[in-house]
């Protein structure tokens, strides 16, 4: 049989199953079967309350979404052994006690059409399925799926908490509830995806976010059709403004409090079921190269730092391309010293300046993402290779010199000190872009090359917006905490692009 | 399309109006190129001129283990211009000449002597060198033969050069003058220029050594338009130095009371230039301000109390009059107005600028110098009295 064949087999199945899933069809446990018997983990049976033959009722879920215990002593014992059912005649005299709450569980659905009991099965829910009355009760059962909160791995900080969020999404909204005491946060929930109909929740202040801002990220959200959304990329896409900028547009964060601190500065998050990144926008290029750090050590040190990071961000940025420009284009521009010293490291080095860059700069991308894939027992051996191999071993026999070495090592260190990967992810690509126009043209090129990059940066917006903020169209104190961060007195109000409600920070 | 044009008019823009016709062409990989250090311009004895590049020693190596040096290169070439010597140099060299790193334009004494407008103007004219290169005049001897025998493995002439340049601030020899300077002196008919000049010395050598040449910075050449005029000596290099604010520090030596030589460190100087005119007679007053300080006393004889102080301040002043009247005597005599005395009288007198531009030849041979100089010792490094000041007075 051709796999075709076998695709080909199940279909009208499928046809079955999709007339069956609608909110018009009746609950029976035939039906549940017929939509859910196929699978090895539903499980269902038939018993009797109080062992009375003229109450039956089906129990159905799926094993290992449920509790055992919880199931067992919560729902099942009550049902077989409260006397209160002694009385019951119907399943309808059943179904009125159950609903005065005679089973033990803080969250009971009462279904009566076949849809909304699939999706509290598939959700964790356990379900008692009276056939005569054609009702069923969902009781929220879910087993502990879920990973403990650790420390975040992306995102260290030195002072700071060590909280990070985790897959599941109600630890992650009780932790920024933690965090934020305020009956003005909110929480809503939309669910994305025609067959995974993942839960997205959208949190922001009532008091404090633009409504505009909320009402744009949920309907972005919504107006999506789309199957599958289990890679955090797929709602990144319907989040941003310009899909063709590799620059992020949307910051996203394992931290709680980082979560937070933009919450109340009048930001949205999002957070996404199964998924231990949030997400916050609108993202502005600062943002990206803020660090938690910067606010948790003295201002003047944290500035210091901050300004390293701008420094670093150049740097990562042009360096190659700088040092393709003055050794190819204008020598001259090379402190005498120095130039000596380059041309010595360059002697029988056989490829021009550019294609040396190039082949470190290769090399290192090679070296970056197979320190990522390996497994972490053996990804120290990619630092051995990468640094014998392409360090001293390229050096020694004279394919690249040492100097360039040295550029491409600065340039690589200098990246990796950008606190937002997507963003450190797109400086490496255009990295590459000013190093040919550097190698066309020279510094006329590179020239060229940060004017676009800042053209591209000027015109990019994001909800509205500039990509730039608070470099661009910003209002009095809101240069404050930029290039350097001046102490907290200083910054009473919040940013004036976001256009929030409460507009004081601090009195 | 909008983006397509925005991004079509920046490329033009950089690429066509930058200036640069060939842009692309300006290429060249950096250990492909003969980086000069010295541009020495010399004149051959057929008068052709005779350009020297050299370049310094270069550290090869450096595995961890020390590494080789190769001595520095040097690349000579003539032609009956400047630009033709410049031009054949492409011929002689295994790399692409490049002057942007040019520390010093060194010129042989009978190139200068014939004049030197028309090289600054080639150097001027050359986009790759640096206006702060410095120019020296070379006595006695052409530029190729200073640099050829002061050039040697472990020591590279232009090193040497910088060094001695470092130590004149402590002399009061002389000053090093830019390119930028010397070609915006020229630029002026009424002004004459000084540029430092340097000669080959034997160094001194241990018995068994070989013969050794090092160089030395001596004090000012006198230009007279673009002519090499004269060498100043030594005393009237200081002159010139500190009429014209260019000198650091330096010693003047005093004779005590009791005649004992008094070594005096001079830790500031500064002189002013006051011109008045007084019935149809041009007059300057040459102000200098000098402080020293004693730095060493040939002698056993206790110089610190206020008379000898006084005494040692007198003496001070009247060797520095000495030589600003020795300094301005010599450029009177010349007609060479070295200290920009003209411009002085131009920011005084406005109105008669006219006047003195096209005068000034006749009038500065007349222009009648005063001197007064503000003459300080401010203290002394000598803690104790000096060893045996107190013999008398224990042998009593």
């Amino acid at each position: 049989m051709s796999p075709n064949a076998k695709n080909n087999t199940p279909e009208s199945e499928f046809q079955t199953e999709d007339k069956l899933y609608n909110t018009s069809t009746e609950v029976t446990s035939d039906n549940i079967r017929s939509m859910l018997g196929s699978n090895a983990d539903f499980t269902s049976r038939t018993f009797l309350i109080r062992d009375n033959s003229k109450i039956p009722a089906t129990l159905a879920y799926i094993d290992g979404l449920v509790n055992s215990k919880l199931v067992n002593d919560n729902i099942l014992k009550p049902l077989a052994q409260e006397k209160q059912f002694d009385t019951c005649k119907t399943a309808a005299d059943a179904i009125g006690l159950i609903s005065m709450g005679i089973v033990y569980s803080s969250a009971m659905k009462l279904r009566t059409n076949l849809k909304d009991l699939i999706d509290d099965i598939l959700e964790g829910s356990i379900a008692i399925i009276f056939n005569d009355a054609k009702t069923a009760f969902t009781f929220e059962a879910k087993s502990d799926l879920k990973r403990a909160i650790s420390e975040p791995a992306a995102e260290t900080v030195i002072k700071g908490s060590k909280d990070s969020f985790v897959e599941e999404l109600r630890t992650n909204t009780a932790l920024c509830r933690k965090k934020i005491k305020s009956p003005y946060l909110s929480v809503e929930e939309i669910s994305v995806g025609k067959q995974t109909k993942t839960t997205i929740a959208i949190v922001y202040m009532k008091n404090i976010a633009n409504r505009k801002l909320v009402d744009e990220v949920k309907q972005r959200l919504e107006a999506f059709d789309i199957s599958a959304t289990l890679t955090p990329g797929v709602i990144e896409e319907l989040l941003v403004d310009d899909k063709y900028s590799t620059f992020p547009q949307v910051q996203y964060t394992e931290r709680p409090d980082r979560f937070c601190i933009n919450i109340v500065e009048g930001r949205v998050g999002i957070m996404i079921e199964s998924v231990p990144t949030t997400y916050i926008v609108p993202g502005t290029l600062l943002q990206f190269i803020q660090a938690l750090d910067d606010y948790s050590f003295h201002f003047i040190v944290g500035s210091a730092l901050r300004f390293l990071r701008f420094l670093a961000m150049f740097v990562t940025l042009v360096f190659p391309g700088f040092f393709i420009t003055i050794t190819t284009f204008h020598p001259e521009m090379i402190p005498t010293e120095l130039t000596f010293s380059i041309v010595a490291s360059r002697e029988g080095v056989p490829f021009p300046m550019f294609v040396e860059v190039m082949i470190l700069l290769i090399a290192f991308e090679f070296l970056v993402e197979a320190g990522l894939r390996l497994p972490k027992a053996i990804g120290q051996t990619v630092s051995i290779v990468g640094a014998l191999v392409v360090g001293q071993a390229a050096v020694e026999a004279k394919l690249v010199s040492p100097a360039t070495v040295i550029v491409v090592a600065i340039t690589a260190i200098a990246g990796f000190t950008m606190p937002n990967q997507d963003f450190s992810n797109a400086l490496r690509l255009w990295r590459f872009i000013f190093v040919i126009l550097s190698s066309i043209i020279g510094i006329f090129g590179l020239t060229f090359g940060l004017i676009f990059l800042l053209y591209h940066w000027c015109k990019m917006e994001t909800y509205g917006v500039p990509y730039l903020d608070p470099f661009v169209a910003n209002e009095d104190e809101q240069l404050h905490d930029t290039l350097f961060r001046f102490p907290f007195s200083t910054m009473k109000k919040r940013p004036s692009s976001l256009n929030t409600k409460n507009k004081k920070r601090m009195e | 399309m909008r983006k397509f044009a925005v991004i079509s008019a920046l490329l033009v823009i950089v690429t066509a109006l930058s200036g640069c016709a060939q842009i692309a062409r300006g290429r060249a990989e950096i250990d492909k190129l003969f980086i000069t250090r010295i541009l020495s311009i010399d004149k051959t004895p057929d008068g052709k001129v005779m350009l020297t590049l050299t370049t310094k020693s270069l550290q090869i190596g450096g595995n961890g283990g020390g590494g080789q040096t190769q001595k520095g290169e040097s690349v000579v070439s003539e032609g009956d211009t400047v630009f033709e010597a410049a031009r054949n140099l492409l011929i002689y060299a295994d790399r692409r000449p490049h002057y942007g790193h040019t520390e010093y334009i060194l010129f042989g004494e009978e190139i200068a002597k014939e004049g030197l407008l028309p090289y600054l103007d080639f150097i001027s004219r050359q986009y790759e060198f640096r206006y702060n290169a410095k120019v020296y005049i070379v006595r006695g001897a052409t530029a190729n033969s200073l640099v050829k025998k002061t050039n040697t493995q472990k020591m590279f002439v232009g090193d040497r050069i910088a060094s001695i340049e470092e130590s004149a601030q402590n002399t009061t020899l002389s000053t090093t003058v830019t390119l930028n300077e010397a070609l915006l002196i020229f630029d002026n008919k009424n002004l004459a220029t000084f540029l430092p000049f340097i000669e080959e010395k034997k160094a001194i050598i241990k018995e068994g050594e070989e013969e050794k040449s090092d160089v030395l910075l001596r004090g000012y050449a006198i230009f007279k338009r673009d002519k090499l005029f004269t060498f100043t000596s030594e005393e009237q290099a200081r002159g010139i130095s500190w009429i014209m604010n260019r000198s650091g520090s330096g010693i003047i030596i005093v004779k005590s009371k009791a005649g004992e030589k008094v070594s005096l460190e001079i830790i500031a100087n500064k002189a002013k230039q006051i011109p008045r005119i007084e019935g149809n007679e041009l007059r300057c007053t040459i102000e200098m301000s000098i402080t020293s300080n004693i730095g060493e006393i040939m002698g056993t004889e206790t110089l610190l109390n206020p008379e000898s102080v006084k005494y040692l301040k007198t003496e001070q002043e009247k060797i520095v009059k000495q030589i600003l009247e020795k300094t301005v005597r010599l450029s009177q005599e010349n007609n060479l107005d070295q200290f920009s005395t003209i411009t002085k009288f131009i920011f005084k007198y406005p109105m008669m600028r006219d006047y003195f531009e096209k005068n000034w030849k006749d009038l500065y041979p007349d222009v009648k110098f005063d001197f007064k100089v503000d003459s300080n010792i401010k203290g002394t490094y000598l803690l104790n009295d000096p060893t045996g000041s107190t013999e008398k007075v224990m042998g009593e």
